[in-house]
């Protein structure tokens, strides 16, 4: 599997401060300056101890949906799926724009991530470690541990929910991804090294 | 636009009436306002300004409340056929037609998804823009193998009109010289990418009866003088087209055939006009006008003309001859044969092969190229084919997989990250789009009950696939993966549509045929100039007029037939014969 542990333990989820470092590039990258004190706020709310005005999750879920989108997109040299807020625009795409079933097959999913946590950790699945939560993800992609498929395909529809949040957010697109709004023309002889990422929209 | 070009209210007698205002209703309301008659344009829908109105174009993902999907109950209650267009989103939605406000009914087992634009410009604004001539193995093809009525017109016929209309549009492709596709007026292709390129040569090294070449579209790649000062711009490559193009880059109503026909002075619009029925004058025998329902007010009103082209869409069309009774066409206007509302087709899509290219992780590409390599029909072409009558196109391109590709795949983390970064595999697809044969049971009538909200009487679609249909779905993915496998592709996956159900008959968007041109009044509704065979000054030259459908998309040959039609009308109004 292409996941690389040595690499993903040495992501900001591991340092002191993760969030802060998140929401600080995240500021450098749209021009704002941020105080300590308001990078706090910040940090607070998308921990979820904030009130939190959500229209589909719980607060408790909202806060699980963004651990498990960060740990599918990390933040990196760039932000990642929490800092970018991919949670807070699932709590919207999930209550508008999916039907019943599959708002009912996501919180399954959740739910039972949680339960695998607990019957393997003995804590809920936001009282994990990270490599405890890296063991979760693993094992639903292999659908180890008593995750069956079911799940899995579950899994591969939050990792589509998250990948889609992403990449189309401002920041996925324009400084993960390479964003060209008017191209200008197609170019069929382009070398990859040109660009040297792929583009946002194909 | 001039607010005096629109009008409600008129007692005047039109030169001409046009019915609709897509790409042939576009295309007809040029021709004749250039050729000095007063036309009146009668639009159903909303009317939409060139630039002003495209409220979705540039709009970036994140600035969308959610980044192009929509509320899935208010795509349930009005979009839940217009949703399975592939152009459909919310930056699109605009230019479909909302299925709550406009219902048909079809049997049990037989889907039928009518994708319907509902604005001046009609599905000018949301059409795929491939253009490819019919050559004279189309109109030869029923009367080789017997399947529906011969075309009353040859190649040698409408080939002056394609280059007519081919200059105008701005048609970009290359010269081939292949006897199944002939070449047009051609603006410069599209480039081929590096893989294609080489896919290209394996392919014609190994099938010498098969040739890969840029699709050609209805694009300015390289503008022309008379493009220019239309205001028509290069194409920039975006894939917007959807959402209506600024640059108008491609061929639109609103961007090449309503501004020649405004220049003339001579155009008058309609819209929210949402016509019911051609008036018919039994003492002369002739079309007088058009009785229209106003969508905003619900009133009835009538326009007059000497001539009437119907160019309202081939079903819109067919409803609107359908619902004009009288006691000499107690089956609809023009209908003495019976043959109107029937023989619909549409293309076979559906079916094919993808698979992995490997290799090329230093090639890529930039810009999204607004069409793909095509690879022209080979079938029944030399050789009689075992198992079904006529051919079909491949069309597909080389792509990386983007960032949508990996959910599918196993993995997470920075790394995961990473591999989306750096761009996934080389994929080559190749999609069908085959012939169907012209059969009298895929018809169209009025529900003798059921009305819309405005009281025009549904239509009833009644469509399905046959044999011969789902052979040749077989044939394409087959010979699809065949291909792949010839230039190495791995993890070939074929797709086959095997019932209705799998993709509704409508979904190509090329329906046509339900009242097509033919040489025996009895047995077709038109002749070879479009013109009824009943009634001298009604005519009719969207996709309803078509006797077979080949294999090609179909546009490029409405336009050509319409401005040949107008050609024709106005040469016989002039000679008093109409």
């Amino acid at each position: 599997m292409p996941h690389n542990k040595n690499h993903a333990d040495s992501t900001p989820f591991e340092t002191e401060h993760p969030r802060r470092t998140a929401l600080k590039q995240m500021a450098l990258l749209c021009g704002l300056s941020l105080s300590a004190q308001s990078l706090d706020v910040l940090a607070a709310t998308v921990k979820g101890t904030m009130p939190h005005v959500t229209k589909f999750f719980t607060p408790e879920q909202l806060q699980m949906t963004g651990e498990i989108a960060d740990l599918i997109i990390p933040t990196t040299d760039t932000p990642g799926a929490l800092a970018v807020n991919v949670h807070g625009f699932l709590d919207k795409y999930l209550a508008e724009c999916v039907s019943k079933d599959k708002q009912q097959q996501f919180l399954a999913g959740l739910k039972k991530m949680n339960s695998v946590a607990e019957d393997k950790f003995n804590k809920t699945f936001l009282a994990c470690t990270h490599k405890q939560h890296i063991q979760l993800l693993t094992a639903i992609e292999k659908t180890d541990l008593g995750f069956t498929a079911d799940d899995k395909s579950f899994f591969t529809y939050f990792k589509s929910l998250t990948l889609f949040g992403y990449y189309t957010s401002e920041i996925g697109a324009t400084k993960e991804l390479a964003y060209l709004a008017i191209p200008g023309g197609y170019h069929g002889n382009f070398p990859f090294a040109k660009v040297g990422k792929a583009w946002a929209l194909n | 636009m001039e607010k005096t070009v629109y009008i409600k209210k008129s007692a005047q007698i039109f030169d001409a009436i046009v019915v609709g205002s897509g790409i042939t209703g576009g295309w007809a309301a040029k021709e004749l306002t250039e050729k000095g008659l007063k036309t009146l344009m009668v639009e159903r829908g909303r009317p939409v300004e060139h630039r002003a109105d495209y409220v979705g174009e540039g709009v970036e993902a994140w600035k969308l409340p959610f980044r192009n999907a929509m509320n899935h109950q208010l795509v349930e209650d009005q979009y839940s056929i217009q949703r399975q267009c592939y152009a459909f989103g919310d930056s699109s939605k605009q230019f479909f037609m909302n299925d709550r406000d406009y219902p048909y009914s079809t049997p049990e087992g037989k889907p039928f998804s009518w994708i319907r634009g509902n604005q001046l410009g009609g599905k000018s604004l949301l059409w795929a823009r491939q253009s490819y001539r019919l050559s004279d193995y189309d109109f030869n093809a029923n009367l080789a193998d017997g399947h529906g009525v011969d075309w009353p017109i040859r190649y040698k016929d409408l080939e002056p009109w394609y280059s007519y209309v081919e200059r105008h549009a701005g048609i970009s492709g290359s010269k081939e010289n292949i006897p199944v596709l002939p070449d047009s007026e051609f603006l410069p292709p599209f480039e081929f990418n590096n893989v294609e390129l080489a896919l290209k040569k394996k392919m014609e090294a190994k099938f010498t009866d098969r040739k890969m070449i840029m699709g050609r579209c209805a694009h300015l790649t390289k503008p022309e003088p008379h493009h220019l000062e239309q205001g028509r711009l290069q194409c920039q490559a975006r894939s917007e087209c959807h959402k209506g193009c600024s640059f108008g880059a491609n061929f639109t109503t609103q961007s090449s055939t309503l501004p020649a026909a405004l220049k003339t002075g001579n155009l008058s619009i309609a819209t929210n006009a949402i016509v019911h029925s051609v008036i018919y004058d039994p003492k002369t025998n002739r079309a007088k006008g058009v009785r229209i329902i106003d969508s905003e007010t619900l009133e009835t009103r009538e326009y007059f003309a000497k001539i009437i082209f119907l160019c309202a869409s081939t079903l819109g069309t067919t409803q609107i001859m359908l619902n004009s009774t009288s006691e000499r066409f107690p089956n609809g206007i023009a209908n003495s044969s019976g043959a109107l509302g029937h023989y619909l087709m549409d293309h076979l899509y559906g079916s094919g092969a993808s698979g992995r290219i490997e290799g090329f992780e230093d090639e890529y590409y930039s810009g999204r190229r607004p069409t793909s390599p095509y690879i022209p029909n080979f079938r029944n072409v030399k050789e009689k084919h075992p198992n079904f009558l006529r051919g079909y196109s491949l069309s597909g391109s080389a792509s990386r997989e983007n960032w949508s590709s990996f959910a599918n795949k196993d993995g997470f983390g920075a790394d995961f990250k990473k591999q989306i970064q750096n761009a996934g595999s080389w994929y080559f697809s190749l999609g069908g789009s085959g012939e169907m044969l012209p059969r009298y049971d895929n018809h169209v009538s009025l529900h003798p009950t059921l009305k819309d909200k405005w009281g025009m009487p549904q239509l009833h679609i009644d469509a399905g696939f046959t044999e011969n249909d789902y052979k040749m779905n077989e044939d394409i993915a087959n010979t699809a993966a065949e291909i792949l496998e010839a230039v190495g592709a791995k993890d070939i996956v074929k797709r086959v549509i095997r019932k209705n159900e799998d993709r509704p008959f409508g979904l190509s968007i090329h329906e046509m045929g339900t009242a097509r041109m033919g040489r025996d009044p009895k047995t077709s509704v038109l002749n070879g100039n479009n013109q009824t065979h009943d009634i001298p000054n009604l005519f009719v030259t969207d996709g309803a007029c078509m006797t077979s459908n080949a294999w090609q998309n179909p546009s490029l040959t409405y336009m050509a037939l319409t401005a040949r039609a107008c050609d024709f009308a106005v040469k016989q109004l002039k000679l008093g014969k109409l």
